[in-house]
């Protein structure tokens, strides 16, 4: 096994496979800071090139590509609050407020410290787990993964307000999210739900206009109000706080570290993906506030609101390679993308990947490893210049910020469908920073949708209503249970205790 | 506009309603589907109209809500109502333009136009910066998205009309 290891990191070392994983880095960089054209569009695009290549060549194109995505998606989520990437956009809470407060260059050291703890994390678990993944991953069944479905909404909307308001929101925004994700065809009798006579909607909302329009055409008409720039606060002269960044990560080292798993967790099981990872690790984040006083900073630039879901986005690609090269199962559609890549070199993923090809398989590793080395030390030195384009003034970044949105919708599917989506989604979320809706759980709600419909299905055709007694669905309902109601208790207790003081001070 | 945390909002009590409705219209053409089908969009639907009952009345008792309790982002910024009301809609009229020529014109014309427009009309820059970032916008986006990645850019129905 540490002979294949280390065989693994000298075959990734060679000169010509080096190269070809800085190329990937350079593709994956700027395919991250562009909205909508995502890492999986992008190594469906570059399979070809594949062809010819070694198998560990064509590895450290790909993923080396694919591995950065996920870091450079983040950085226009935090700089003007449009996710680069489906995967970027709970970066948008936090990390976008750090950069409206003049915080930008603590908020990108933190963000480029915790993915690359993250991607270690995701790494790391890859090397371990593969020989004892396989019993884990046969547990969950299609009705473990429903319930996993659900409770991740119940979760988000429990944190996404305080009181029966703020629940009654976030509720309504998830599932609003998730009948929003039941348009098109439906995947059981072949109906067509909601689509109005209009071809656009078979296939359902693409995920990309929806959040690029829900997140940040919301900031940019706000930009336009303003008219100042991002960073209302920025310090003169040198750009300060970067390295705070890189420090509030290690001081807040466990919950990066429990996000990292979190990530590598859901990147095993198939179908959830990045886009729950980083809602489950930001709720994971919310609730490891200790007071009410401190959870009310998160929304507002908690930097502990960021490193969570930083952390899971990268550590996912590890947790997903996992199935794919064990099983064959790809863990998400970048994943099912990657399997392509294993064919076209000649290796047939499964038991072979863990003996006659365990150098390739550890190679991957490595990869995953330096990628994320090489992306974050390029990232460093270009911090100052990327903070710097906060305080450019809103007339002059609008025009360039909604190029980027419409460009990114349009880019998703290369539909004007598309970007009237993404201006329909601008106008909800726009109406729901308005009203204080919070559009986390609706974006949870269309990431989810398909998945909590496919597994229900499965469910009650596998097993009819028996699933609803397996021990680990009646753990799951209960802590969905227990996600909704706890908060709502613990309030009715907050304000009997705070009447009973006021009781007692009136009595004496 | 903005609803006031801990506070009666008939604002927000009608957006509430307007999601009530959508809902309960959803769960009407869910209906005639086959239970296969509908099973989901109806479980949803019902619950986007629960969720938002409960919103709605809470939003006209204003009541159930603790302050500094929004994970999100709000708008809040110094200026008059009525300034920020004509800013808002003059930037609706853009982003509104912008769709309108990019119908007429094509996309990849619109967002150069777009870009000159914006900069020296609501941004008062001079020609000479307008028309330079317009050219690099327009050098950037030919040679990445038509030259390098082939997308298919709609060319407007003005370019059809003229039958190119």
């Amino acid at each position: 096994m540490v002979e294949a290891l280390l065989e693994g990191l000298v075959r990734v070392l060679e000169p010509n496979v080096l190269t070809y994983m800085l190329l990937g880095v350079f593709l994956g960089f700027w395919v991250g800071i562009l909205p909508g054209l995502g890492g999986t569009v992008t190594l469906a695009l570059m399979l070809p090139f594949v062809y010819g290549m070694e198998p560990v060549q064509a590895f450290a194109f790909l993923l080396g590509m694919h591995s950065v995505v996920a870091t450079t998606g983040d950085l226009t989520s935090i700089l003007f609050g449009i996710p680069g990437e489906g995967i970027s956009a709970a970066l948008v809470l936090d990390g976008h407020a750090m950069a409206k407060k003049g915080e930008a260059g603590r908020a990108l050291g933190a963000n480029l410290m915790s993915s690359l703890i993250g991607a270690l994390v995701g790494a790391a678990a890859l090397a371990a787990a593969i020989p004892v993944v396989r019993p884990l991953v046969l547990t969950f069944g299609a009705p473990e993964l429903f319930l996993l479905a659900v409770m991740g909404i119940a979760f988000i909307a429990s944190l996404s307000g305080r009181g029966a308001r703020g629940l009654a929101r976030g509720v309504a925004a998830g599932a609003l999210g998730l009948l929003v994700s039941s348009v098109g065809q439906d995947p059981q009798a072949g109906i067509l739900r909601y689509t109005f006579g209009q071809l656009y909607l078979w296939g359902g909302i693409d995920l990309v206009p929806a959040v690029v329009g829900l997140f940040a055409i919301p900031e940019i008409l706000d930009l336009m109000v303003r008219r100042t720039s991002i960073a209302t606060t920025m310090p003169a002269g040198r750009l300060t706080g970067v390295w705070d960044g890189v420090k509030d990560c290690f001081r807040h080292l466990g919950l990066t570290l429990r996000c990292s798993l979190i990530g590598t967790f859901i990147g095993i099981m198939p179908g959830l993906g990045g886009g729950v990872a980083q809602w489950v690790s930001y709720g994971h984040a919310v609730q490891s506030a200790r007071t009410a006083e401190e959870r009310a900073r998160f929304g507002q630039g908690d930097v502990r609101g960021l490193l969570g879901p930083s952390a899971a986005n990268n550590s996912k690609e590890g947790g997903a390679l996992i199935p794919t090269v064990a099983f064959g199962v790809p863990g998400s559609s970048a994943m099912a993308v990657l399997l392509g890549g294993f064919f076209l070199t000649g290796l047939v993923p499964g038991p072979d990947m863990l003996s006659r090809h365990l150098p390739v398989t550890y190679s991957m590793v490595w990869t995953l490893v330096l990628a994320n080395v090489v992306t974050v030390a390029l990232c460093f030195p270009l911090l100052p210049y990327l903070a710097r384009l906060t305080t450019i003034r809103a007339t002059r970044l609008v025009p360039f910020l909604m190029l980027l949105v419409f460009l990114g919708a349009y880019t998703a599917n290369n539909s004007w469908g598309d970007v009237l989506a993404a201006v329909a989604f601008g106008a909800l979320g726009y109406a729901m920073v308005s009203f204080g809706w919070p559009r986390a759980p609706l974006v949870l709600g269309l990431v989810l949708g398909d998945i909590a419909e496919r597994y229900l299905w499965i469910s009650v055709a596998r097993y009819g209503w028996d699933w609803l007694g397996r021990p680990a669905v009646v753990v799951l309902m209960a802590l969905t249970v227990a996600v909704l109601v706890v908060p709502l208790l613990q309030e009715w207790r907050e304000r009997r205790s705070g009447a009973v003081l006021r009781e007692a001070a009136h009595a004496e | 506009m903005r609803s006031e945390r801990g506070e009666r909002s008939i604002p927000e009590a009608l957006f509430s309603a307007l999601l009530l409705a959508l809902g309960l219209w959803a769960f009407a053409l869910a209906a005639p589907w086959p239970i296969k089908a509908a099973l989901y969009p109806r479980a949803m639907a019902g619950a986007v109209v629960v969720a938002c009952a409960a919103c709605c009345v809470l939003a006209l008792s204003g009541r159930g809500e603790k302050p500094g309790s929004r994970v999100d982002l709000s708008f809040e910024h110094d200026l008059p109502p009525e300034v920020v009301r004509r800013r808002t809609l003059e930037a609706c009229a853009w982003v509104g333009g912008f769709l309108v020529a990019g119908w007429l014109v094509g996309l990849l014309p619109a967002m150069v136009v777009l870009v000159l427009a914006y900069l020296r009309w609501a941004g008062g820059e001079s020609w000479t910066f307008s028309l330079g970032a317009a050219a690099v916008t327009w050098v950037a986006l030919e040679g990445f998205m038509v030259r390098l990645l082939h997308l298919p850019i709609p060319t407007g129905v003005l370019g059809v009309w003229l039958g190119r």
